[in-house]
């Protein structure tokens, strides 16, 4: 479960658009910690034996569609930087050519199951880890402590939480992969959550290493760290972490596609066929009609404490009428 | 039946997915060593790449990029810009050009940034690998200050100037 997250997290953090600096850092570890503590009791709550309602579960199907959404947003913004091969396509054809081409990968990926897209997730996510180790330890050698100081922080703190939590808007999957994958120990989620800071710390920290002394010119930074990470003149190791990213995309829209197509499965029962291509199609579409920003900040934070609130009261009601749920 | 829809579609994403379909094959790209950026308006650039059957091409335009599709006109190929190793600036804007050679052509951190007086070209006679030799003996024997582009870059960015070695200056110490 927490490969499967991961893979997206880190992926998000590659498309990361604008100046990044120490706040930045805090910002993500407390928009960490304020998702961990959402989480953390409706992961008590099915523990125990709470089951998502149809109202909670259409709620998350409209979250996830919306992450969705943002992950191929950021993915068309970092193609301005990162090459991708769509011929002499612009504009709106070579958004289309490129969802096309992550949604094909990821219809296969779906059709093996979602035991198989875990499985393949620890793979992807171990060699992931190992390209972005070396990155990181590449960057190393390029870092200067004066970068902390040469980085403005332009922006608050304050937006920085926001900002994080808007490209983090992964609870919603979280949610659905912990009745998914029937691994809803809370120490899962607590494990999941500090690994998500480490990584996150480590990327951004090296990034203002590296980059910060020409952060105000640079619109991707970490995309641009990872370019400027380089040991040897004659070598170079983007083209690593070009296959990181190129994965991650694919393993991000991936888990949040099947994660969809289960709660499709559970809210229509009658739809059985094409759930995984309808739920891509809605991703997609959603990610070219809808306005940018904030409003996946929102979604990503209120969404979950609507579900926290519906299970909590479901619980108390259940306590009421003298019943204990246990199998959904 | 179904099979007979499979296999087609099979072939045809190994095919269009596996960069079988791409149409830029390796000698139809120039791969750019040094280069010349004078004008502070007109921009002139000559290119010199690795390979010896590539000559210097020169070329003008509006800005950088269109000079830059110019000289993949006259030289009838494409150039890579990625392991360009050493740049020659004569009159014009350094931080708005360093800028774009940083994020458009994503020209690799080590590559030096010299001047070259005004209107510096490359020729025939140039020999790129002297050159930046040249600039890097000077850097090792401390006779020239640190010039990679990320360095210059920071300099400007945070003091507004940045200190960097005149190549007519070095060809005058040998």
């Amino acid at each position: 479960m927490a490969a499967m997250l991961l893979t997206g997290d880190v992926f998000t953090l590659f498309c990361l658009n604008g100046k990044v600096s120490v706040i930045t850092a805090a910002g993500f570890l407390t928009a960490a910690a304020i998702q961990l503590l959402l989480m953390l009791p409706i992961a008590v709550m099915l523990w125990k034996g709470c089951c998502t309602e149809k109202i909670s579960e259409a709620l998350l199907l409209a979250a996830i569609i919306l992450s969705g959404a943002m992950i191929f947003r950021m993915q068309w913004d970092a193609s301005r930087v990162i090459h991708i091969p769509t011929g002499n396509a612009r504009g709106i054809v070579e958004k289309l050519i490129i969802s096309g081409l992550i949604a094909l990968v990821c219809l296969y990926i779906s059709s093996t199951g979602v035991k198989a897209l875990a499985r393949a997730s620890v793979i992807a996510g171990a060699v992931g880890a190992i390209g972005i180790a070396v990155v990181i330890v590449s960057a190393l050698f390029r870092a200067s402590p004066e970068n902390f100081s040469r980085c403005e922080n332009t922006i608050s703190f304050a937006d920085e939480v926001v900002r994080a939590l808007a490209v983090s808007s992964d609870s919603a999957t979280l949610i659905v992969l912990l009745t998914l994958t029937k691994a809803h120990e809370p120490q899962g989620v607590f494990r999941y959550f500090m690994a998500k800071s480490v990584i996150t710390s480590a990327m951004l920290l090296t990034t203002v290493l590296v980059v910060g002394g020409v952060m105000s010119i640079t619109d991707f930074p970490l995309i641009t760290a990872a370019r400027l990470s380089q040991p040897f003149s004659v070598q170079r190791i983007d083209s690593l972490f070009l296959m990181n990213f190129a994965v991650f995309a694919v393993f991000s829209i991936a888990v949040r596609s099947a994660s969809a197509a289960y709660l499709v499965g559970k809210l229509f029962p009658k739809f059985s066929r094409f759930r995984s291509s309808a739920v891509l199609l809605l991703m997609i579409l959603t990610a070219l009609f809808l306005p940018e920003s904030r409003f996946y900040a929102l979604s990503a934070a209120v969404l979950p404490i609507v579900v926290l609130i519906i299970l909590a009261l479901k619980k108390s009601l259940h306590r009421k009428g003298g019943t204990h749920e246990k199998h959904c | 039946m179904k099979n007979i829809v499979k296999i087609p579609v099979i072939l045809a994403s190994a095919v269009i997915l596996t960069g079988c379909g791409s149409s830029h094959r390796l000698h139809d790209t120039s791969y750019l060593r040094a280069v010349t950026i004078d004008g502070m308006d007109e921009k002139t650039l000559s290119f010199a790449f690795f390979t010896s059957n590539d000559s210097v091409v020169v070329s003008d335009g509006n800005d950088i990029e269109s000079a830059k599709r110019s000289a993949e006109i006259s030289g009838g190929k494409l150039i890579f810009t990625g392991y360009t190793e050493l740049v020659i600036l004569g009159d014009c804007n350094i931080h708005e050009t360093l800028g774009i050679l940083l994020n458009e052509w994503k020209v690799p951190p080590s590559c030096r940034i010299v001047l070259g007086g005004s209107s510096p070209e490359l020729t025939e006679k140039d020999n790129p690998e002297k050159l930046i030799g040249s600039v890097e003996r000077a850097i090792e024997q401390g006779k020239a200050p640190e010039c990679d582009i990320i360095t210059v870059l920071e300099q400007l960015l945070e003091d507004g100037n940045a200190q960097l070695p005149d190549i007519r200056t070095l060809d005058d110490e040998k």
